[in-house]
């Protein structure tokens, strides 16, 4: 009933991938048509959050090569936390900001952006200045609290999580934007791309009981945004993810942006100081094939400001 | 002059009443929070209690309706009390839905012996320490509840719904409210309590007032004695009973002509009622009258019983034991939890002892984790919030319940102070952790803690398993909330008396690679 429940929504969002669910082809949901890019992954050091975006979104050809005219973007910060944006719990708000006008600006019809929080979801979304940052740029600022926002869909290819329910919004959209911020995390080491996509699900719990890293990878197999933009411009070192004090964050201003999840979180894992393959679920990911974590095999720009 | 009183009433008892509501039903806790604390010191109990206590003392409101009764008489009843000015809803209503000829009020009896043993009884109730019959019978409190429990949910299903609709027109800029409502059985027995006063009141008007409500039996003592009256001009009454078919409280006896003034809620209906003008309001001293005058001696009288009533306050009230004079007690014997009381609240003992639970911080609680309990302190502390971690946990960051508190039951905390108060204390219970049943990583619990009191250490197998210090845990709860086993392989225990928690300790950062600067310079990719 609720997988025939998924397909009806799919289709009636008119999605791409409608047909293509009902041939098995589940992974394309997210990813969005159009030319290969100039680069596997983009990383840029030395300014403020806005700025490195820029220069790494042109360095991909700008934000119409993954938006389209007329299309609906969903922006997915880390709003985990009720916290000031100094104490890096949460993504930076002019980041979100930025890419919020970037994908308008490329002519989408919306831009939703909304997180599944852990704190209190009226005051996350207050403190981390991401629901004024948000509205200021043109975007909807949506909640995600709210079991009845969620739908149960499968995943076909994980191997301890078979399903999950998922935000409406994941499947009434074309464009999937992951934008988590890099933390120490005590239960998944470093809390990256595939950690924040913790943020679109329900039922957290259940992950958490069974084998935590090996959920994060198998939900890989399933959502694949359309661009994860990771924001390491001040990073939790310890104490993560919620963070105790200012004490706990550096200031590292770097960005990375990749369509390939797993190289995105290897990327930021030797940011973090940590070898990727030492993290659990980037080891499953990369022999789940879900993506790249050897980032000499990659193409990468690198740019310094 | 005195045609123009009733009308004033009615505005004034209005405002009264929206402006209680608006303070409950804030979906916002915006500038509700902030104005909480002057509206409601114009209700007596809680500003009798909130002065006595020692730490909420704003405008001496229950001074002022001292003397406005002696003034007046039981104004208070009519102008100020927000379940007086529901019940004249509920009879203004009735009115409306009956015959003409039918619209009679009755003469009541007076309950003299009902009301005066309620109030002995409240009175040796607080003297043993027990809010019970308060929590009952308070009028402020009943009001109170049924916006807390019923009115602020109905507000935020409609407002939410609101939001839904916008939604589907693709408008986005206003979000939803977090819902507080929960199935609870106190919420049905406050529904049981409102049920049955509005029959009291369908069926004998302000029986209540002058049969249960410790404020209207006190008041109806002081307005014995005050200075400005109903009076009932002998010569011009032709004992028509006009008047008492009106009279809300029933206490007009047409007959002998007179008024029990214990028992007048000073509503000022009778003096519109009468067409022969022989019911007039004025000073005592002023002709007429030919009952009781107030000599020098009832004046004395009259501050004996004042006096009289100050003692109403236990001692125990007037203890004001500050948070920061606690002293660290580390029993190795760990308590069950009864319930959790909130940060300020120093410990069980003063909460219970002072919450009338008239449900205002349960109505702000942003995270809605204080709830009413049910028998979890005792059956006879119904209603009286707890934290109840189930539906989720205290935020580090947030004081509000002790911003709002009305009578001391929760003092104020600065956000500072709150940080270090420590309610309970969590405990983790090894074998039930998924770490060790699965042989997984999990630490949703230490996820969610401010504090890191609950942090991750090195276990078998490259695993991490979470250890508690307790001198930082803040007992917000936020561990047992996020704990996915069932039973919870980390719950927190009650403090009975409220501790103090260490400040959590800080480990300045390693200066990353060159020369300390704060910025790496190279990719490390």
């Amino acid at each position: 009933m609720e997988r025939r429940e998924f397909f009806k929504k799919s289709l009636g969002a008119g999605l791409l991938a409608g047909t293509s669910l009902a041939l098995g082809k589940w992974e394309d949901v997210f990813a969005s048509p159009g030319a290969p890019l100039p680069y596997d992954l983009v990383a840029v050091m030395g300014g403020e959050p806005e700025i490195m975006f820029e220069k790494a979104i042109q360095s991909l050809g700008g934000m119409q090569a993954f938006v389209k005219k007329g299309q609906k973007v969903v922006v997915k910060p880390n709003i985990g936390w009720d916290v000031v944006p100094e104490l890096a719990g949460n993504t930076n708000p002019k980041l979100v900001a930025a890419i919020v006008k970037h994908c308008l600006g490329a002519g989408a019809k919306d831009v939703y952006v909304f997180d599944n929080t852990c704190d209190n979801w009226v005051k996350c979304y207050k403190n981390s200045g991401i629901e004024r940052a948000v509205k200021s740029a043109g975007g909807k600022i949506v909640s995600g609290s709210s079991e009845k926002l969620f739908q149960k869909v499968a995943v076909p290819l994980g191997k301890k999580l078979k399903e999950t329910a998922i935000h409406e919004l994941m499947l009434e959209t074309d464009v999937f934007i992951n934008v988590p911020v890099l933390k120490h995390h005590s239960s998944s080491m470093i809390t990256v791309s595939m950690k924040n996509l913790m943020g679109i699900i329900w039922d957290r719990g259940y992950w958490h009981k069974n084998n935590l890293h090996q959920c994060i990878a198998d939900f890989a197999t399933y959502s694949k945004p359309t661009l994860n933009i990771v924001d390491a411009y001040r990073v939790m070192m310890k104490n993560g993810p919620r963070g105790v004090s200012a004490d706990d964050v550096r200031v590292m201003k770097t960005l990375v942006i990749s369509r390939d999840i797993v190289a995105a979180d290897a990327a930021a894992a030797k940011l973090f100081g940590l070898d990727p393959m030492k993290i659990p679920y980037l080891k499953y990911a990369d022999e789940m094939k879900i993506g790249m974590a050897n980032l000499e095999k990659l193409n990468i720009n690198r740019i310094k400001l | 002059m005195t045609s123009l009183i009733k009308p004033a009433r009615v505005i004034i008892s209005l405002v009264i009443l929206v402006t209680f509501t608006y303070i409950f039903i804030d979906i916002w806790s915006d500038i509700s929070v902030q104005i909480s604390r002057y509206l409601i010191d114009l209700q007596f109990i809680p500003s009798m209690l909130g002065t006595f206590v020692g730490h909420v003392f704003v405008l001496g409101g229950f001074i002022l309706i001292i003397l406005l009764t002696l003034l007046f008489g039981r104004v208070y009843c009519s102008f100020l009390c927000p379940l007086g000015v529901i019940q004249d809803i509920l009879i203004f209503i009735k009115r409306k839905l009956t015959r003409k000829n039918k619209r009679n009020l009755h003469k009541l009896p007076s309950l003299s012996l009902l009301r005066y043993s309620v109030l002995g009884l409240v009175i040796l109730s607080l003297f043993i320490g027990s809010m019970s019959l308060l929590i009952w019978l308070d009028p402020y409190s009943i009001s109170g509840r049924m916006m807390s429990y019923i009115v602020k949910p109905i507000i935020e299903f409609l407002f939410n719904t609101g939001v839904q609709g916008l939604n589907n027109l693709d408008y986005y800029g206003i979000l939803p409210v977090d819902r507080t409502f929960r199935t609870h059985p106190a919420f049905w027995a406050v529904i049981f309590w409102m049920l049955l006063l509005t029959l009291l009141t369908f069926r004998f008007a302000r029986v209540y007032c002058n049969s249960l409500c410790p404020v209207g039996v006190i008041l109806g003592m002081l307005s014995k004695l005050s200075l400005y009256k109903i009076k009932i001009d002998d010569t011009m009454c032709n004992l028509c009973s006009h008047c008492s078919r009106v009279c809300k409280a029933g206490c007009i006896d047409v007959k002998k002509k007179q008024v029990d003034f214990t028992r007048c809620v000073g509503c000022q209906n009778c003096i519109q009622a009468c067409n022969k003008h022989a019911i007039n309001y004025g000073n005592v001293f002023h002709k007429v009258m030919p009952s009781k005058e107030v000599s020098d001696n009832g004046r004395r009288a009259l501050l004996g019983k004042s006096l009289g009533l100050l003692s109403i306050i236990p001692a125990s009230m007037l203890n004001n034991n500050h948070i920061g004079t606690q002293v660290i007690v580390r029993d190795e014997d760990k308590p069950k939890r009864k319930g959790i009381t909130p940060p300020g609240s120093l410990g069980r003992p003063h909460f219970t002892e002072h919450c009338t639970a008239c449900g205002l911080c349960i109505s702000h609680c942003p995270t809605h984790v204080l709830q009413p309990s049910w028998t979890e302190y005792s059956i006879v502390s119904m209603f009286q919030p707890m934290m109840d971690f189930s539906v989720k946990y205290c935020l580090y960051d947030c004081n509000i319940c002790t911003q709002v508190c009305p009578t001391g039951a929760i003092l104020p905390l600065t956000i500072a102070e709150k940080k270090r108060v420590q309610p309970g204390r969590s405990r983790f219970i090894e074998h039930l952790c998924v770490v060790v049943t699965k042989g997984t990583l999990c630490g949703a619990c230490s996820e969610h803690c401010p504090t890191k009191a609950c942090d991750m250490v090195p276990y078998k197998n490259n695993l991490t398993i979470p250890k508690v210090d307790n001198d930082i845990c803040v007992g917000c709860g936020a561990c047992e909330h996020a704990c996915p086993t069932y039973p919870k392989s980390i719950i927190v225990d009650e403090n009975v008396i409220h501790l103090k928690a260490f400040l959590p300790k800080k480990k300045v950062l390693k200066p990353l690679i060159n020369k300390g600067k704060e910025v790496i310079e190279e990719f490390p990719f």
